[in-house]
């Protein structure tokens, strides 16, 4: 019995898919990059290049939308405290930006502009990342990614591995919070998921078998003779997609744009010198 | 090697997990030659595991302790020579007792190919061994399935199937049966003991219930106590009944029988059913049913629906798992949810308890239809309740102690009542954590705590699993009270003989559809199908038709 994961792998023949890792990850670092750096408006292009992006890594709307429901949450505390706190401080600190005022419900609502563009920019620039990195996990096997590290980055494998149980234990952690919260449901327990007792709950039995899970992982994979020869085959030759030179050397190109980008906007330079 | 050559010996050994801790292996002497299968039983928390990881190189090279005394793999002492788990990982396989934590990759066929990529094979030798075993395990429809959504049956499978890719020398298995459904056992068991049968090759298996397969096994050694207290050929050593009774073993129910009816007289064990009948025909003894090895049926006694199912269906993403189910189940019915692993059972228990909302169709439960918000039941719960215990205990625990977990809707429990309620499920320390108890006793607390609370209707998932004989009869024996006393009971099992012990109707399901729905006495009267669905006929049921056909 599972249910649908979030984060973690779909199985899939999308276009996406069929870009070999080394590519999509010259590309996550561009789009990452790129967030970092450049103004609010051009994130705001990024969002949409990367909605547009969306069909073609064969995931299903419900699916796309789903982690929106973390992020649109995790938005509202970075928009409406940055204005409040820099208000608050600029008297006192002599922050930057000036005073705007809001009336609301009858009331007055001093708050600083340049408190709410800051808290904008985190949100859009933490949704760009999200999103970008979420297409990378959905159409990026584990297993290639790993043989890609090793292969062609010439990375150890025994830490290639580490970075591929990171990546399968995001849907098992998940899939076991799903069967907690269907007992505590049963048992007739209510909670909120983020109080106290909520976290209780749920995450320490979750971490609880998450841990033991690790070690017995550990345990099956030494027993299995993971560390034994120095060199370690790969079932499957990667699969690259036609002219793959041609499309890496293209998203460099565009990944190199996106910095260039980025650079050119200032941020970096005003984030050197301060 | 030669058959009978050594592979590996225990000599002296003692072994705790802690130096200050009491022994969990205590002088422990074994040898495993070449062509030995070997069928290691005890009780529950007798130290067979930790021997089985003494075996295979786990203990002390991963798993810390204190260890005393030799062990010897292909004649080195590899307590005094630095031997690495390289060498024991080359030579022998293990499959644990747990399959879903030993479980590494993404896929099924990435599983299987793990241990070879890591010992560096040529790449067409592994995609050979790979494709092998995924025909011969009966895997290969679901070669590109993601592990996590497989069912813990599946999950075993696999486990199964990654140790025989190995092909080892020496094969160590703990439990690698008891999630498996009744045809999958069949299948899979003589694969294990081929591999286990090549030239040079051993086994050491645990198992509960060998009543299938006592006869692929050749030598048996008993192990409580961490002590090993009896070592020989299968034959002689399962002759002791009343030695395996008194350990709370479970004895093959032939095998019981031909005690019964040959009492001392039997000197060599029958291995099957047949050479069981034979044995008594032979001593002259005309075979009988004595009243120990007859039934009393539950009647099904018609009354009201209590859950009435209609056209339910249940997709996660693209992926249908239940496909337009019609059914009802009565008020004091036993149901018995069988069928192949994988086939939905779980997730229908779990809509059935309003955990996870219907794609399509709908629930009425005492006649009021299931009404959810956010994907979950609400309402309903006072009015019926419902109780369930979950195939992993760990998910249903709440409390810090298992007297608090007991107390958790029966907080009219006296301390005297709850230590005796503890005590006779195996548990002596009210105050210890649920997570600290070993894997047994978590699955009889959460039996216990859910069957105190008397629920309308109580479902279960394999309720016994990796029980001994002992305890399996206290947690038959609570849900036969329960039941007796008005509660509705579903229960997921591949345990033939509680079914026909306690149900009194059985649902087949077969790819998220319902293929066969019957009382037990009919279900089982047709064998032709039981293979088909992946189940097997009864032993208690085979041996009456046996003894009567006789």
């Amino acid at each position: 019995m599972a249910q649908e994961v979030v984060l973690g792998y779909h199985d899939g023949d999308s276009v996406l898919h069929r870009i070999d890792p080394l590519t999509k990850l010259i590309a996550l670092l561009g789009v990452i990059v790129f967030a970092i750096g450049a103004p609010i408006d051009y994130n705001g292009w990024m969002l949409l290049a990367l909605f547009a992006a969306a069909p073609f890594s064969g995931v299903d709307l419900k699916t796309f939308l789903r982690p929106w429901s973390v992020l649109i949450p995790l938005w509202v505390p970075f928009i409406l405290l940055p204005p409040v706190l820099f208000h608050l401080q600029r008297g006192l600190l002599g922050l930057a930006g000036d005073t705007a005022h809001l009336h609301l419900f009858g009331q007055d609502f001093a708050y600083s502009r340049y408190g709410l563009n800051y808290g904008v920019k985190i949100a859009a620039r933490g949704s760009v990342i999200g999103i970008a990195s979420l297409l990378v996990l959905w159409t990026t096997h584990p297993r290639d990614l790993v043989q890609s590290m090793v292969q062609e980055l010439r990375a150890p494998y025994k830490y290639a591995w580490a970075v591929f149980l990171a990546l399968i234990y995001v849907p098992i952690v998940q899939h076991e919070t799903q069967i907690r919260s269907h007992a505590l449901h049963i048992r007739g327990v209510r909670y909120r998921r983020l109080s106290l007792r909520g976290l209780r709950l749920l995450a320490i039995p979750v971490i609880f078998r998450s841990l033991r899970r690790g070690f017995s992982t550990a345990l099956s994979m030494e027993a299995r003779g993971f560390g034994v020869a120095p060199q370690r085959a790969f079932r499957h030759d990667l699969h690259y997609p036609p002219h793959v030179g041609l499309l890496r050397a293209a998203v460099a190109l565009v990944a190199v744009l996106l910095i260039g980008v980025a650079i050119a906007s200032g941020r970096f330079a005003v984030m050197a010198h301060s | 090697m030669p058959a009978g050559g050594e592979r590996l010996a225990l000599a002296g050994l003692d072994f705790a997990f802690e130096a200050d801790a009491p022994k969990v292996l205590s002088g422990v002497d074994l040898a495993v030659h070449a062509g030995d299968r070997v069928l290691l039983l005890g009780p529950s928390g007798g130290g067979k595991s930790t021997l089985l990881m003494v075996l295979a190189g786990l203990i002390p090279r991963i798993v810390g302790g204190v260890l005393a005394g030799t062990v010897r793999l292909d004649g080195i002492d590899t307590t005094r020579v630095e031997t690495s788990l390289a060498a024991f990982s080359s030579a022998v396989a293990i499959v644990m007792q747990d399959p879903e934590s030993q479980i590494t990759c993404l896929t099924v066929e990435d599983e299987i190919a793990f241990a070879l990529e890591n010992f560096n094979l040529p790449q067409a030798e592994i995609n050979a061994r790979t494709d092998g075993v995924l025909v011969r395990c009966g895997m290969e429809a679901m070669r590109h399935a993601l592990v996590y959504t497989l069912s813990g049956g599946q999950k075993q499978r696999l486990a199964i199937a990654c140790a025989l890719a190995r092909q080892p020398e020496v094969l160590i298995l703990d439990e690698p049966l008891s999630n498996l459904d009744p045809a999958g056992c069949a299948e899979v068991m003589p694969l294990i003991a081929e591999t286990a049968g090549r030239a040079g090759s051993a086994m050491v298996m645990t198992a509960h219930d060998f009543a299938g397969f006592a006869s692929l096994f050749t030598r048996v050694v008993i192990v409580a106590k961490g002590r090993v207290l009896r070592d020989g050929p299968i034959r002689a050593v399962l002759c002791d009944v009343p030695l395996l009774a008194a350990l709370g073993l479970e004895v093959p129910l032939f095998l019981q029988w031909a005690h019964a009816m040959l009492g001392p007289a039997m000197t060599a064990a029958p291995l099957t059913l047949d050479e069981a009948i034979e044995m008594v025909r032979r001593a002259g003894i005309r075979p009988s049913l004595p009243p120990a090895f007859r039934t009393a049926r539950p009647v099904r006694a018609a009354s009201e629906a209590l859950v009435e199912v209609s056209g339910l269906s249940v997709a996660f993403g693209r992926r249908a798992v239940l496909r337009d189910l019609d059914f009802s189940i009565r008020k004091h019915d036993f149901l018995a949810l069988v069928g192949f692993n994988g086939s939905g059972k779980s997730t229908l228990a779990l809509t059935l308890a309003g955990a996870i909302a219907p794609s399509r169709g709908g629930i009425r439960l005492a006649g009021t239809p299931y009404r959810y918000r956010r994907g979950r039941q609400v309402g309903q719960r006072d009015a019926t309740p419902i109780g369930y215990v979950f195939q992993y205990p760990e998910h249903q625990f709440l409390h810090d102690s298992a007297a608090a977990e007991l107390r958790h809707g029966r907080p009219d429990l006296s301390d005297e009542e709850i230590a005796r309620l503890l005590g006779e499920i195996g548990i002596a320390d009210p105050a210890c954590h649920p997570y600290e108890l070993s894997g047994g006793e978590k699955r009889r607390l959460g039996v216990r705590a859910t069957v105190l609370l008397a629920p309308a209707l109580l479902i279960l998932d394999e309720p016994t699993y990796g029980q001994d004989e002992r305890n399996r009869a206290l947690i038959e024996a609570d849900l036969r009270a329960l039941h007796q006393n008005g509660t509705t009971i579903v229960v997921i099992t591949h345990d033939m003989d509680l079914i026909y012990r306690l149900a009194s109707r059985v649902m087949v399901l077969r790819e998220g559809t319902i293929v066969a729905d019957a009382a037990v006495e009919e279900f089982f009267a047709d064998k032709s199908d039981l293979a088909d669905l992946g189940l097997a006929e009864p032993p208690l049921r085979a041996l009456q038709r046996a003894v009567m056909g006789s």
